[in-house]
């Protein structure tokens, strides 16, 4: 990078990268504890619509004797309920067929109100559930969600039925407005701070200043987070007495979160001041160049960015939404017997299909370039127009018209073996090896102009003289190739082979719709894998963890290649 | 390539000056290695082609299944049957299926080129042309972009979508479809403002131009062959695309041609004339538009990698 213009950054930008750093920081750190409070705010509620549950439970289902029971329950200690209702025998039952059944309903005040008529099939689902979760996992309650907020919970009646609670859930307040004014604070301190200093001094005083920030508005966050759930669990012990162990509460907005904003804050601030400052510097100078690149990165992120964050954020939570840390990771990483595939030996499929597939592409394509680069070469212009179809073809068309060369009946490459007078075989059928030659065989047709195309274009750019000189000393034909060709293709083939390597790593298409990873998804790569994780699994967590190691496969996979070849790194300057 | 453009720095020389006797295999082949060379193009052309050929004789074979493995590329009954059928689709109340298809399909790929590579020749003009803070990082995020997986994508962009009513509309496809396609072009067009020599600009700067005028009037027709070819990236991006609208798409009149596609590959039974009918429908303007521009490919595709 050019050097940020000749006069160094004023007090103004330096301010406000400081503050653009601390956002970077505490913005983040502002939803992980709102998500804590709000999750065990959650936890506590579903809690205590189960508990009200319980203590209306064993009233017979008589809308006066409900309604005495209602009128005991603690009204505050779930204030968004609007029904307690009783459905006797019935509803849906755990095949989702209807029963014969009767629902009564009061208000929380005992006094008889029939549930609205929206309402009732989703009590009768929440019934079900109720009905399923007793049979699968033995517990005697559940919840359903009933659109704009609404809640119903159940809780099975010993003699038949489901007893529960209709309310509208709550949402807890942290609040951040202290942890936003103290940033404030400190970006306007900032600013002072900046204008005394010497421009030396600035890293430090923004590390400095950056950690004391983050310090404060972690504290404040951590504590807003504990005291909304504080306050959820005191609601609780008011339905101590009507059955079921108090819930435990352990939000993970703890000293280990306060250090580690800490830490976080003073290293963005103090790392990432001088880069920011830069930009608001020559923003002031030359809005235009931003107004230029504006467009493209405005869509980049909100487009590519913002949902790569969101997945990432999905990859550290189960299907139900709770933080589980890095386990879907260590689901994938450490393989336990049970689940039906093994990370390693699907990174291994497609590290042996990458590397399979790339070797072809360069071979096939390099050699048909080197053939038609020949002047004198006769009909090259149709070669070369017929060569490229491949490429021109949408390629999941592709994918699917191999899966029907490779039928076992009626598939040309049967048809071919046949005259070979060989038997046919069950390409797509149980056994690896030759899903996997299926595959490698389609994506190979594919992927091979690219990479022709842009040898043609290298080797049109390397001087004839150059040959000519060589031929002058006496090379011959395959030193030529050697010490003159093979030079000067590596620019152009490295960036191309990079890039191929990553489209192949993720040559989604293809191995889905060839194989279909078949058998046992064997020959599934690591994004079909995925896409499995996320389409049959449904387990959106894993999917997206795994996700993630894919791009940090690749990331790892093109910086240590840019390091080796520094052949993306000439396209900087 | 612009017959008029002064050679950029290093960039080939058009291509029939510079594959000259001397090339790196050719030169003094002896008759047999010529013959020999064409068996062998031949045979790999044949290969090439043959599963092209046979996708058309299964479009104007039988409609259901395809019955005998022959390697005979020429269909023996041919009739225009599945693509009729392909064509004339319908909806209950009358509408042409087919035609309001198609019509989105052309929108939304024409408007995400066009979208595409205004956005993304700016950008690039200026990350070619400019040094300022950040312009380094954002190139290097374009280049990450790359590398995130779809599926992860998936999920999160359908709750954007969502969340912005954009499912079911083309302007939600045409806002992804070009956001994809940007940093690939913005690359590429970089690469090739990059070997385009500064002294014209400054001619221009000279003469009191801004740089948006400068970039209009000068920079932008020497690069037309590196923009056709981003453009035919962009627009295939955009036509190609299938995962996407099945997503996002939830009405029959919202597809786009290749989602249509997928209805013919069902789970149990596939329709294999008719998919056959409908593939070379979509394919065909795409290959229509790369044997048009297939001249610039070599030209465009390298121009970044190969300068010194």
């Amino acid at each position: 990078m050019a050097a940020p213009a000749t006069n160094s950054p004023r007090p103004i930008d330096a301010a406000l990268a400081f503050g653009v750093a601390l956002a970077i920081v505490v913005a983040p750190a502002f939803f992980f504890a709102d998500f804590e409070a709000g999750r065990e705010h959650g936890a506590s509620e579903t809690w205590r619509a189960l508990a009200a549950g319980r203590a209306v439970r064993d009233a017979p289902a008589e809308a006066a004797s409900l309604g005495s029971a209602a009128a005991r329950l603690p009204r505050e200690a779930l204030p968004g309920v609007s029904h307690v209702f009783v459905l006797t025998e019935g509803g849906l039952d755990e095949f989702d067929i209807e029963r014969e059944s009767a629902l009564v309903a009061c208000g929380p005040d005992g006094r008889p109100a029939a549930a609205p008529a929206g309402l009732e099939p989703r009590i009768r689902e929440a019934a079900g559930k109720v009905k399923s979760a007793r049979s699968e996992s033995g517990t005697d309650g559940a919840c359903a969600d009933a659109g704009g907020g609404v809640r119903v919970c159940g809780v099975a009646r010993p003699s038949g039925g489901v007893a529960g609670v209709v309310f509208r859930q709550t949402a807890p307040s942290v609040p951040a407005g202290w942890a936003g004014l103290a940033a404030l604070a400190a970006v306007v301190i900032a600013l002072l701070a900046f204008g005394r200093a010497g421009a030396r001094a600035w890293w430090r005083l923004a590390a400095v200043g950056g950690a004391a920030a983050g310090a404060v508005a972690s504290l404040l966050l951590a504590f807003a987070a504990r005291s909304a759930v504080a306050a959820a669990a005191g609601l609780e012990q008011l339905l101590a007495g009507a059955g079921g162990a108090l819930p435990s509460h352990d939000p993970a907005v703890g000293w280990g979160f306060v250090a580690a904003v800490t830490v976080a804050a003073g290293a963005a601030a103090g790392g990432l001041l001088r880069p920011v400052a830069a930009f608001f510097h020559d923003f002031r100078g030359r809005p235009f160049v931003y107004a230029a690149i504006a467009p493209a990165m405005v869509g980049m992120v909100l487009l590519i960015f913002v949902p790569f964050f969101m997945g990432v954020y999905l990859a550290f939570l189960d299907n139900d939404r709770n933080f589980v840390g890095l386990a879907n990771f260590a689901d994938i990483l450490f393989p336990s017997g049970t689940s039906d595939t093994n990370f390693y030996f699907t990174l291994g499929v497609t590290v042996m299909w990458t590397s399979l597939n790339v070797f072809l592409h360069v071979a096939i394509g390099l050699a048909l370039a080197l053939v038609l680069s020949d002047a004198k070469l006769r009909g090259k212009a149709i070669y070369r127009v017929l060569l490229i179809v491949p490429w021109a073809v949408p390629n999941y068309i592709t994918a699917l018209v191999w899966k029907w060369i490779f039928n076992t009946q009626y598939g040309p490459a049967n048809a071919m073996l046949a005259l070979a007078g060989a038997g046919p075989v069950d390409w797509l059928g149980q056994s690896f090896l030759t899903n996997f030659a299926a595959n490698l065989a389609t994506n190979t047709w594919l992927g091979f102009p690219f990479m022709m195309i842009v040898s043609l274009g290298a080797l049109q750019s390397i001087p004839a003289d150059l040959y000519e000189a060589a031929q002058m000393d006496g090379a011959g034909r395959w030193q030529r190739f050697r010490h003159v060709t093979l030079p000067l293709l590596k620019p152009a083939l490295f960036p191309a082979i990079i890039l191929g390597t990553i489209w192949t790593f993720n040559m989604f298409n293809v191995v889905y719709l060839v194989s279909g990873g078949g058998p046992n998804n064997e020959t599934n790569i690591l994004i079909t894998e995925a896409y499995r994780a996320f389409r049959v699994l449904k387990n959106y967590g894993l999917a997206a963890a795994y996700s993630l190691i894919i791009f940090f496969i690749l990331a790892a996979y093109t910086a240590v290649t840019n390091r080796l070849t520094k052949a993306a790194e000439s396209v900087y300057e | 390539m612009p017959a008029d453009a002064p050679a950029p720095k290093t960039r080939g020389a058009p291509p029939k000056a510079a594959a000259t006797e001397a090339g790196p295999v050719g030169s003094h082949a002896t008759p047999g290695l010529r013959v020999l060379r064409h068996v062998a193009l031949v045979a790999v052309t044949a290969g090439t082609i043959l599963p092209v050929l046979w996708v058309v004789k299964m479009a104007l074979g039988e409609a259901q299944s395809f019955q005998g493995a022959e390697l005979s590329p020429i269909p023996p009954d041919p009739s225009l049957a599945n693509f009729e059928a392909v064509v004339g689709a319908t909806l209950a109340d009358g509408t042409w299926l087919f035609g309001r298809q198609l019509l989105n399909s052309v929108l939304v790929s024409v408007l995400t080129t066009v979208f595409g590579i205004a956005v993304a020749c700016t950008a690039a003009y200026a990350f070619s042309r400019f040094r300022f803070a950040g312009r380094r990082s954002g190139l290097f995020m374009f280049l990450v972009s790359q590398m995130f997986p779809g599926v992860m994508m998936m999920i999160p962009l359908y709750v954007i979508m969502e969340k912005l009513h954009l499912l079911d509309t083309m302007v939600g496809l045409i806002l992804v479809y070009s956001t994809t396609s940007i940093p690939f072009s913005v690359w590429m067009l970089k690469g090739y403002f990059d070997t385009i020599p500064r002294d014209l600009e400054e001619a221009a700067v000279m003469d009191g131009a801004s740089p948006a005028r400068t970039f209009w009037t000068v920079v932008l027709p020497l690069s037309l062959p590196a923009i056709a070819i981003t453009a035919l990236f962009s627009f295939m991006t955009a036509w190609n695309e299938f995962v996407l609208a099945y997503t996002f798409l939830s009405k029959e009149s919202a597809f786009t041609l290749p989602v249509i596609i997928r209805n013919y590959v069902g789970e149990h039974s596939v329709q294999w004339g008719l998919f056959a009918a409908a593939s070379l429908i979509v394919s065909a303007p795409v290959v229509a538009l790369f044997f048009a521009l297939q001249r610039y490919l070599v030209g465009g595709l390298t121009a970044g990698g190969v300068k010194s």
